[in-house]
């Protein structure tokens, strides 16, 4: 349906590219006339695009709907996964800044041959902040969005962390479901945020093992898997203390009324 | 032609909090109308009525009748409403989400799927008329280009009605003067402009209409004049001028730069022990750096700085030194950490008996067990400066201490700011672009222009540096 | 941070994210044999080649300096000179696997999401992503002079981090959230299925497929002289 709309690639409008001049300081009074009447133009079009949703969503609302940006099943129950508002999105790319603001350490750490070295040095802020975000967004999904907002930032610089943060998440998410079915609770919010960082350990250690740089990293280690055993645990712990931390921070600043939809 | 209209409106935010109570208004093609009024008292919600932003986006209870283009906001989407209006939020800086400019100006243009080449000329229109280059990267911008980015990025959508919420916070003289006059041929080619602004003296002498906006009423302003004097009445003075005495600190020939900015040029200044020093000048002089510095919050390039508070607080900015050196920022939310206000106001406080005098003067006895961050923005900036003030700092720094604050509440301010100032002569240091106040929180005053000190003056001065922006009376 | 290393005309994203995982994988893959190192070269020219002259450039330092340090830890880790030589050989294929990622303004790589239909709430959470985090380290810098100036200078105590730092930053990160969703909203902005246009569309063309051509060959020929 959005497809016949989509502006963008229809041919009449490459017909117009080719006609457009460059333009100079000096224009702006004729191009902001003409823009008035341009914006009316392609607002038509538009609101056209904009009519057809509604069809759509109408001819769905047998099945689901979304009332005041929450979605229904058909027994007008609220349903499991809700649709994502912008502020859901922007709230969840800020956080996600924020947790890779505060790792920039990691690749300094990352070039010390100590299995799980890098997570447990992040674990406190890559567990803190996504809490945060769950802990307003409350919807499921969540983990997944986070993971792969930040991981266009890790395929580039390090395609095997940009993967297992993806499929870590995946994992996470399935987790909730089975467990809390969404982040209404806390404890739920609490859980998926202590596991983002450990659950990338497997992965890692996966990854060590199929580029064969694993051995390299439990000789440093000192011969002993029990020193990648101990981190893990460590990890877990740091973990656990960020989510934490995470639920007691996002219950003061609801507290304080900040924490609105 | 009516572009806007509001009639009989009422709103009240959802914590119960009523803004507005019986509003009408109107505003009009092919015209700037101004909204005056202090901070706090409903402009931001009543721009956010009319760009749809409530009910849409911020819940509260609305009655009355809000039409924008013809067509009632009620029954439309966020989506419909931000196509008829454009509007220019207050934090730039938090609105930039590209690395170019002209990515963030055609960002808008985007979402309202324009044809590409449609889009080329906007932004390069919206570029042009904003003084931007579109090449340029927006983490290099000044304060003032951030906001005339984020302007041109509303501009180049071409809505016909433009509402701008205190565009001039971070412009300079010739800031505001590009902006104006592009508002001005904007409204000049039939488009409604709605601005909404404070300091009437940048912006009275291009608006066609004025409105103001004060206890959940808007009137429409008769008389620029007498309503601009009105709004600058000044609060006496109730503090006799401070004795001679030795200075506290001693500033010759500081420089500071950012970058290749060099925001101070070589300044000379003696702060006196027990002075009220007040710091005037336009925005981007230097004035705030110039805090800083003194604050030691940033290191002078060149130049010596000698401070006589305390000889043991040496050249750190330790415990030490801000226990003795009390600062104020200009945005308060930075300063507030605490769960309670009274627990705020006890943490750097002498005795748990000196911060209940504080609460108590302050007048926040009703707010002592609410928490700070969940305050108005007046009354956290109260909050900030009774939490500074409890731990009775020898040199008091303030940074625009009177936003948000309605005239009584200033009164009451700066009223106890001067007793505190009386009773444990300590010496102040104001940067305020508030007129009201000025006169009664100043016994000397300083001015600067592009990051010098040009003169130095005392009340009387202040008194004639206000009047000098007096506005005309009729565009 | 990495505008200073953007290429002028950097590869179709996609096809350069590509590059990046088959340099990586073959690199890591193929550490154990001396050829590889000819193959990490003739990358590197390949790149040199198509116009990312300042990121081919700026990683020879970091390169070497990440080499040395790798090669002394291998060293020290197995006493092994082969071992050391493999390692070195792994470090410069994950170097250049990032060369593509440095080259490329993010703008480019969510243009071209946008072109394949990712959703774009996804895409401009990519971008905030990117342009926030700098601005949230000034945020963290800002609240840490506010803590010092009211007496809460320590992070070392648990309580005064979490009072007088971590509090504060997330009613910050609250504030700018919602206005910079209040922006994105009213500037046009959903979430749901609507129409729009993509400014400077990002498109592939035959300069991009001769380069991945080219890269492709490059591998298939490493991985046939190592392992067939």
């Amino acid at each position: 349906m959005n497809k016949k709309n989509r502006v963008e690639n229809a041919g009449e409008e490459k017909e117009r590219a080719q006609s457009v001049e460059k333009v100079s300081a000096a224009d702006i009074d004729e191009l902001l006339g003409a823009s008035a009447e341009e914006s009316a133009e392609s607002e038509e079009k538009s609101e056209q695009g904009r009519e057809n949703a509604p069809k759509e969503q109408a001819t769905e609302r047998k099945k689901s709907f979304v009332k005041g940006g929450v979605r229904y099943d058909k027994n007008g129950r609220e349903a499991l996964f809700q649709p994502f508002t912008v502020k859901d999105v922007v709230f969840l790319a800020v956080i996600g800044a924020a947790a890779l603001i505060t790792s920039a350490v990691m690749p300094l750490v990352a070039q010390i041959p100590i299995f799980g070295l890098p997570q447990l040095v992040t674990g406190l802020q890559m567990s803190l902040f996504p809490t945060i975000g769950l802990m307003k967004v409350r919807k499921p999904g969540s983990v997944l969005l986070v993971a792969a907002l930040v991981s266009v930032l890790e395929l580039f610089m390090a395609p095997a962390m940009g993967v297992t943060s993806l499929v870590s998440a995946l994992v996470i998410e399935a987790v909730n479901l089975a467990l809390f079915r969404g982040y209404k609770k806390d404890a739920a919010c609490f859980v998926s945020g202590m596991l983002i960082n450990p659950m990338t350990l497997p992965f890692y250690y996966l990854y060590c093992l199929a580029f064969e740089t694993g051995s390299v990293f439990f000789r440093a280690a000192g011969d002993s898997p029990w020193v990648a055993v101990g981190v893990s645990f460590a990890v877990l712990a740091v973990c656990a203390a960020g989510a934490g931390l995470g639920v007691l921070i996002s219950r003061e600043i609801r507290k304080a009324g900040l924490m609105k939809k | 032609m009516t572009a806007v209209e509001l009639k009989n409106v009422r709103f009240a935010y959802k914590e119960g909090l009523t803004v507005l109570d019986g509003v009408d208004f109107f505003a009009e093609y092919g015209k700037i109308t101004l909204l005056s009024g202090m901070s706090g008292e409903g402009k931001s919600t009543l721009l956010s009525l009319i760009a749809g932003i409530i009910p849409n986006m911020v819940e509260g209870e609305l009655h009355g009748e809000v039409t924008v283009a013809g067509a009632s906001v009620k029954e439309m989407k966020t989506a419909q409403i931000c196509r008829r209006v454009g509007c220019v939020l207050q934090n730039a800086e938090l609105q930039i989400v590209f690395d170019v400019t002209e990515d963030e100006v055609a960002f808008g243009c985007e979402n309202l799927a324009m044809p590409e080449p449609v889009m080329e000329r906007r932004v390069a229109a919206a570029c042009a008329m904003m003084e931007l280059d579109p090449r340029s990267k927006t983490r290099t911008l000044s304060g003032g280009q951030k906001q005339r980015l984020i302007t041109a990025a509303t501009l180049a959508m071409g809505q016909k009605i433009i509402v701008l919420d205190e565009p001039l916070a971070n412009l300079d003289k010739e800031g505001t003067h590009t902006l104006m006059t592009a508002l001005g041929k904007l409204a000049a080619r039939g488009y409604c402009v709605i601005i909404s602004e404070h300091r009437l003296d940048m912006v009275m002498a291009y608006a066609d209409e004025v409105w103001n906006i004060a206890r959940g009423k808007v009137t429409r302003v008769c008389d620029r004049r007498a309503y601009f004097a009105a709004q600058a009445e000044a609060i006496v003075n109730t503090c006799p001028a401070p004795e001679q005495s030795a200075p506290l600190l001693s500033l010759r020939g500081v420089e500071k730069s950012f970058g290749k900015r060099l925001v101070l040029k070589g300044i000379d200044l003696d702060v006196f022990a027990g002075e009220r020093l007040l710091i005037l000048g336009q925005n981007g002089c230097g004035k705030t750096t110039l805090m800083r510095v003194l604050a030691r919050l940033e290191k002078a390039d060149r130049g010596e700085i000698r401070q006589f508070i305390d000889k043991k607080a040496g050249r750190r900015a330790g415990k030490r030194w801000f226990a003795q050196v009390g600062v104020v920022y200009q945005n308060p939310n930075y300063q507030l950490f605490m769960p309670t206000v009274r627990r705020e106001i006890e943490f750097g406080a002498q005795s748990r008996e000196y911060a209940r005098e504080i609460i108590e003067m302050f007048d926040l006895r009703e707010l002592e067990n609410r928490h700070p961050q969940s305050l108005s923005e007046g009354q956290k900036r109260r909050v900030s400066i009774a939490a500074v003030v409890a731990s009775r700092p020898k040199l008091l720094l303030l940074d625009e201490p009177t936003v948000g604050q309605d005239l009584a509440g200033l009164q009451r301010l700066t009223s106890v700011l001067t007793e505190i100032h009386r009773r444990d002569n300590n010496t102040m240091i104001t940067v305020t672009h508030d007129m009201r106040p000025a006169q009664a929180l100043c016994d000397r005053a300083v001015f600067m222009e592009a990051g010098k000190i040009e003169r130095t003056g005392g009340r009387e001065d202040v008194k004639k540096y206000f009047e000098a922006f007096a506005p005309p009376e009729e565009r | 941070m990495t505008d200073l290393l953007h290429a002028k005309r950097p590869v179709y994203p996609l096809f350069g994210f590509a590059a990046a995982l088959i340099v990586f994988a073959c690199g890591l893959a193929a550490a154990k044999h001396f050829e590889t190192i000819w193959y990490l070269c003739g990358v590197w020219a390949w790149f040199l080649l198509f116009g990312y002259y300042r990121s081919c450039l700026a990683l020879l330092p970091a390169a070497a300096a990440l080499c040395a340090l790798f090669a002394g830890v291998t060293y020290a880790a197995s006493q092994s000179v082969e071992e050391v030589w493999t390692a070195v050989r792994r470090c410069l294929a994950v170097c250049l696997a990032v060369l593509p990622g440095i080259s490329l303004p993010a703008v480019k790589f969510t243009r071209a999401l946008s072109r394949l239909k990712v959703p774009r709430a996804v895409t401009l959470g990519m971008m905030i992503v990117l342009s926030f985090a700098p601005l949230l380290g000034r945020e963290i810098k800002r609240i840490r002079e506010a803590m010092r100036t009211r007496g809460a200078g320590s992070l070392l105590s648990p309580k005064v981090l979490y009072r007088a730092l971590l509090v504060p930053f997330a009613a910050r990160l609250v504030n700018i959230s919602d206005t910079l969703a209040l922006s994105v909203e009213t500037r046009g902005f959903c979430t749901g299925k609507v129409p729009y246009t993509v400014y400077h569309p990002v498109k592939a063309g035959v300069r991009d497929v001769i380069f991945l051509l080219g890269l492709v060959a490059g591998s298939v020929t490493l991985m046939v002289f190592c392992f067939i």
